[in-house]
């Protein structure tokens, strides 16, 4: 699917995500689990990478098979590697040291692989989730 | 969640989101768990039992709410998280920051001492 640079795009990732794993059998917490995953990476592209770009484009595929969800995100931004990124620099009081670099940390935890290249200008991000047997 | 679900139990504001919280309806979450905050009790529950889904925006808006909070002299906690926003509480440690309950009574109690 093509998505607008949009951050209101997120919600209908995550209603399509839903759609999918419905459609596929697969239960609804591990596909809202996935759908973290792309809603942290997207929220990043869109929030930074493609920031003030009218000509940013941002595409996704998914797919399901032997009992793994695979994703992958491509945008035209500015080269950014989360694999590499490092999380920003803690301040202010407790909460606020937890948040930093959260969005990162909570799709390394869902994912059990994430890899990342350049090609042609485009980043892309691909991923892949395990699902919990049932 | 143009009208963010909620209701006051006795000196507490209960805020009850659905569904989920995400980078598309944060915003309005924070808007609204605002003005309810400024217009009601200054101790927050966020009963989390009909949610099913925060990411990282989320919680940047419970944080802001909290702060809020706090600054007018009352305070927040969670109540009822369960599966994956019980999971993204604890890699945040936002569990142990701002207190995960059993129940809506127990979280109202735990604001109060």
């Amino acid at each position: 699917m093509s998505l607008a640079n949009d951050i209101q795009e997120v919600g209908r990732v995550i209603d399509t995500l839903e759609e999918f794993g419905a459609a596929q059998g697969i239960s609804p917490g591990e596909a809202l689990r996935f759908g973290l995953v792309l809603d942290e990476l997207i929220t990043n592209i869109v929030s930074y990478g493609l920031v003030g770009r009218p000509d940013g484009v941002i595409t996704l595929s998914i797919e399901h098979d032997e009992g793994r969800l695979r994703a992958e995100l491509a945008d035209n931004g500015p080269p950014f590697d989360p694999l590499t990124a490092e999380p920003t620099e803690p301040s202010g009081d407790v909460a606020d040291r937890a948040i930093g670099g959260l969005g990162l940390k909570i799709v390394k935890n869902v994912l059990d692989r994430l890899d990342y290249r350049r090609t042609d200008g485009v980043n892309r991000i691909t991923m892949e989730m395990k699902l919990k047997a049932a | 969640m143009a009208n963010l679900p909620h209701e006051i139990l006795g000196n507490a504001l209960v805020l009850k989101p659905s569904r989920r919280i995400d980078s598309s309806n944060a915003k309005a979450f924070e808007d609204d768990a605002s003005a309810l905050v400024d217009a009601g009790p200054k101790l927050v529950v966020v009963d989390a039992s009909e949610l099913d889904y925060i990411s990282s925006a989320g919680l940047r808006v419970i944080l802001t709410t909290a702060k809020k909070a706090k600054a007018a002299g009352g305070g927040l906690t969670i109540a009822c998280a369960r599966n994956n926003v019980k999971e993204v509480l604890a890699v945040s440690g936002f569990d142990n920051i701002f207190g995960l309950h059993a129940s809506v009574e127990a979280a109202i109690a735990s604001l109060g001492k």
